[in-house]
């Protein structure tokens, strides 16, 4: 295994990415109102939130750069292989991407296509991606679940969840 | 499957569509709370709904949408489809939202409103133990110490910005006094608290039903409700209002019943009477004065007014006082 | 103390055919709706209580109480077997019940979390009754400063729920802390991180955020683990003889649910503070006191009695100052105090004086509602523990689009779905890196409480914050926080040593 592959090597480019963000969210917290009045300003406290997770941010960081430039002995937990996040070498990854994508997709139909057809679509698809293939059951099962949930939702708790082309299924059920 | 989907789909369709010509109201009405379940404008909104359903006929399903402060639910009824079935309960948050740059929409312009239904008075209520300690009998007495004692006393309201926020900047500029709004983002309760507790705070400028435990077992002391009379019942009633001892003030938190513009004009006329018919019932009568809340019917026209009244003129100047930047 | 007046009402609640009916049932929708991600018990209440408006006051308490003690404990069912806490009481006991449930025992962490459950809400109802007073005077003492320092108290559990790396964890859970900071400013209602968007403005709403964090990212793992084939089916022959835990267990736990119990009580009764941060501190506390804190969060059944016994013995905690001081403690006794309202009755200190027999018929049905969720909940082990037998091709699935719904149901807010999936991808992400993930659960829920009472202690004192070394609570506290730090550091340290010398011995054997 190669040094770069390591767990205290993924550490340290944590911890790049995160003083990144420190930086960016410390320079936000400049931008917020000043109050005249006030004792503590809406900025300090998100300011010592900041600090605080930079002060550890390096002590990871030198901490996985010794362990990457002098090396560890064999039992650091630390000298383990890395979990990666690369899709083109790991289909695992790749299928989490994906579903992450479906998640992003679900949330942007959300509201166009109702609760029930969404929530079939992507159980459905997610079904076949990791290898159901009794296609009877995935649909009977995709169809049902979400529409159990609605109608306990709706007719139970009273909460109106968004039903898109569905619509007339909420007038026919206030029929009931 | 398809199949069979679809022949359901076409029922269902062809059900809801045969009687759309009825008359309104021939579904399920939804009411938007811009608050979260089980406080005291959804309780009130859902004794509301019980009562207009008797009046409508139909089910009137509380929706809360909440968030952002109550931004989300008060825009979500404006943006509603104006075709009479959705309409929303709006409390007087709903007015601070254009000033506060939070929202675009001005109450009485980008709303329709549709009446009010209660009004609660703000009370200056102070620790009775620090009260005594420096011999404050009467509102008189508080407004000198706070003239002796420029920023020095310290009043609870609710959450930054809020109603009971407000009400103390409002007090400060009639009374012409000065003091220290402190905020309690968790709500009036925890305000209530702390000013029987008389460590952080002195006092709070709340209604009376927030802090009604204390002020029964002596931890705090009502000095002036901003009303134009006393509240009518056995626990309140022995409270003096501000007028009463010359100081006219007259602050109070309302909820009231709003719908997005460009219904029509009959199914408008519909909902209205419906409204003012239920507001009349026996039951929600029962828990409104169960809850300590005080009915205060304005028609839609009297509430439109009202608003702007509010809106361009009693609040922004109270805001001002209250410390809060705009 | 009027012992035959308590007798007598005792008597009266255990006898009345309808407050027990009411009560299993709240009890078992109190279960099925805490199960579930996203609904919580105080949605239940609240939704409920319109529906208890035509009922007397005792029926309809003993309805609300069943749903409350149900819900806490329900909570953890979906915890142990999904990984995804159904209210945030829950939250913590993942950290075993999961692990347990992937040894293959999740029928019997699921009757640990109802055995603890029970006894840690009967010791919470036994001090209601006898100890009232004396603990709202307590609760009475807790002003800005004290509130501060019991939040410090709190965030110092964190060290020891990081995990292997003290200094991930802290990093998460700053990171929490930041996030908490996100939208209007509690004190000013100036705008912080909302990049003018305003759904922002209330900030990252909390429950949406928690089921991303572990319902989401799990689900995502999840489908990466079976596409890559590490994916194991759970092992399902597990036998359930007995739905409540054997004798043998119950001694190995019974230290922990008393303490649990006792802590969720107490933390339970200060207004502003509840079950979210009591399983925390529970959970700290135990695992500090324990002779193998190396095991905890492998799945031992102490993790799941610690966390459960807690949350349960909040529910008596909070009605606490609920009733004598008419303080509601949590959300759901904020609904209970409605209910009270509506019914005529104010609580609060003249309660004890002009109400005394509804008082202890409250104090009853909180009993009761504890032994209704004990008998519904040992009808549903068995039901529920089957869940881990469906195929998991299926169940992942169906985990994502109940958990999402879940998300949306708690604002009715599109954005909160939006949330949820962007909290799942950063778990996803943070899991793989060995990031702690409960440290920014605890910063999320103590952030807003610890910022609030800071600015609120320094402007009522006029910017003097050393004013707080006059608060000997606050001090106590204090000192407190800091030794549970150093003795945590100390503790990891020997979990880290003992561990490397395991994997030596392993190597070489």
């Amino acid at each position: 295994m190669k040094k770069t592959q390591s767990k205290a090597f993924a550490n340290l480019i944590c911890s790049l990415f995160l003083l990144a963000f420190e930086v960016w969210t410390y320079i936000e917290t400049t931008g917020f109102r000043i109050h005249k009045r006030a004792h503590v300003q809406p900025a300090t406290f998100p300011q010592i939130m900041i600090t605080g997770m930079f002060i550890f941010t390096v002590i990871l960081f030198v901490q996985s750069l010794l362990k990457v430039t002098r090396g560890m002995n064999e039992f650091d937990p630390d000298n383990e292989m890395s979990a990666s996040i690369n899709p083109f070498t790991h289909k695992g990854v790749a299928a989490a991407f994906f579903v992450i994508i479906l998640c992003i997709l679900y949330t942007y139909l959300f509201d166009r296509l109702g609760y029930v057809l969404v929530s079939a679509c992507i159980s459905i698809i997610i079904m076949w991606l990791i290898g159901k293939r009794n296609f009877v059951m995935m649909i009977l099962v995709s169809f049902l679940v979400p529409l159990i949930m609605w109608f306990i939702f709706y007719k139970l708790l009273t909460v109106n969840i968004p039903m898109g082309m569905l619509q007339p299924l909420r007038d026919f059920v206030d029929k009931l | 499957m398809k199949k069979l989907f679809a022949v359901v789909m076409f029922l269902i369709l062809t059900l809801s569509s045969s009687s759309a010509m009825a008359a309104y109201p021939e579904k399920s009405l939804t009411a938007i709370c811009p608050w979260g379940a089980g406080g005291g404008t959804d309780s009130c909104l859902r004794a509301f709904c019980q009562a207009l359903e008797k009046q409508l006929g139909q089910t009137v399903i509380v929706d809360n949408k909440t968030g952002a402060g109550g931004v989300t639910g008060h825009e979500a009824i404006a943006d509603a489809e104006p075709d009479g079935y959705t309409f929303g309960m709006v409390t007087f948050e709903f007015v601070t939202y254009h000033a506060l740059e939070v929202s675009d929409y001005k109450s009485y312009l980008n709303y329709d409103p549709l009446c009010r239904l209660n009004a609660d008075p703000a009370g200056i209520t102070v620790n009775k133990a620090w009260a005594e300690k420096n011999g404050i009998k009467n509102l008189k007495d508080f407004i000198e110490y706070c003239k002796k004692h420029p920023g020095e006393v310290r009043m609870g309201g609710s959450s930054a910005n809020s109603v009971w926020h407000i009400a103390g900047g409002y007090f400060m500029n009639v009374a012409g006094v000065e003091l220290k709004m402190v905020t309690y983002p968790d709500g009036a309760a925890s305000a209530v608290q702390a000013a029987a507790q008389g460590v952080d705070i002195e006092g709070v400028t709340v209604s009376l039903a927030e802090a009604r435990s204390f002020i029964e077992s002596g931890n705090l002391i009502c000095l002036g409700l901003m009303a134009e009379e006393r509240i009518n019942n056995e626990v309140f009633g022995k409270i003096p209002t501000c007028k009463e001892q010359g100081i006219n003030a007259f602050y109070a938190t309302w909820r009231g019943l709003g719908l997005p513009n460009g219904v029509d004009a009959s199914i408008r006329t519909k909902l209205a009477d419906a409204c003012r018919a239920a507001v009349k019932d026996a039951d929600f009568i029962k828990y409104m004065t169960n809850a300590g809340l005080g009915i205060a019917y304005l028609d839609s026209a009297e509430f439109k007014a009202f608003l702007e009244q509010q809106e361009e003129k009693d609040v922004p100047a109270a805001m001002k006082a209250a410390g809060i930047e705009l | 103390m009027n012992w035959g007046l308590l007798f007598e009402s005792y008597v009266n609640v255990f006898t009345s055919a309808q407050v027990i009916g009411m009560t299993l049932l709240g009890a078992l929708g109190g279960i099925l709706l805490g199960a579930v991600p996203g609904m919580t018990a105080t949605m239940g209440v609240a939704l409920l209580i319109p529906f208890s408006f035509g009922m007397d006051l005792i029926p309809s308490i003993g309805l609300l109480l069943g749903i409350y003690c149900g819900g806490m404990y329900g909570g953890s069912i979906s915890a142990i077997l999904i990984h995804a806490p159904g209210t945030p009481s829950a939250a913590a006991t993942l950290l075993d019940g999961y692990p347990m449930c992937q040894k293959g025992q999740a029928g019997k962490a699921l009757s640990i979390a109802m055995f603890s459950s029970f006894c840690g809400g009967v010791l919470g109802a036994l001090i209601m009754t006898f100890l009232s007073p004396l603990v709202a005077q307590m609760a009475m003492k807790f002003t800005s400063a004290e509130m501060l320092m019991l939040a410090f108290f709190g965030l110092s559990v964190i060290v020891s729920i990081s995990g292997k790396s003290i200094a991930k964890g802290l990093i998460s859970a700053f990171f929490g802390l930041l996030l908490a900071t996100v939208g209007q400013d509690p004190t000013y209602g100036a705008k912080r991180f909302v990049f003018g968007f305003r759904p922002l403005l209330s900030g990252f709403s909390f429950i949406p955020t928690l089921i991303g964090l572990f319902a989401i990212a799990e689900v995502i793992a999840g489908v990466e683990r079976i596409i890559s084939g590490e994916e194991k089916q759970q092992k399902s022959e597990e036998k359930i003889t007995n739905v409540l835990p054997d004798f043998k267990t119950i001694k190995q736990i019974w230290l922990n649910i008393i303490s649990g119990g006792i802590i969720g009580t107490f933390i339970g009764a200060i207004p502003g503070a509840g079950g979210d941060i009591a399983v925390f501190v529970s959970y700290g506390f135990n695992k500090s006191a324990s002779k193998h804190p190396e095991l905890w969060g492998t799945g031992i059944p102490n993790g799941v009695a610690a966390t459960e016994s807690a949350n349960n013995g909040c529910s008596g905690g909070a009605m606490i100052p609920l009733l004598s001081l008419g303080v509601p403690g949590d959300a759901v006794t904020a609904v209970l105090l409605g209910a009270f309202i509506m019914k005529g009755i104010q609580p609060g200190p003249m309660m004890y004086v002009n109400e005394l027999p509804t008082v202890y018929r409250v104090f009853a049905a909180l009993m009761l509602a504890n032994l209704a969720m004990l008998i519904v909940g040992c009808a549903g082990v068995r039901f529920f523990a089957k869940i881990v037998s469906v195929e998991k091709k299926m169940l992942y699935p169906i985990i994502l689009v109940v958990s999402l719904l879940g998300a949306f149901s708690i604002n009715k807010s599109i954005f909160d779905v939006g949330v949820c999936v962007l909290f799942g991808v950063i778990g996803y992400l943070m899991n793989k890196y060995e990031f702690p993930l409960s440290p920014i659960l605890l910063a999320l829920i103590l952030g807003p409480m610890c910022e609030q009472n800071f600015v609120r202690f320094v402007d009522v004192n006029n910017g003097n914050f050393w004013e707080i070394l006059n608060r000997p609570i606050a001090v106590g506290f204090f000192v407190v926080s800091v030794a549970t730090i150093l003795f945590s550091i100390y503790n990891q340290h020997k979990i880290n040593r003992r561990e490397a010398e395991n994997r030596k011995k392993a190597d070489n054997a």
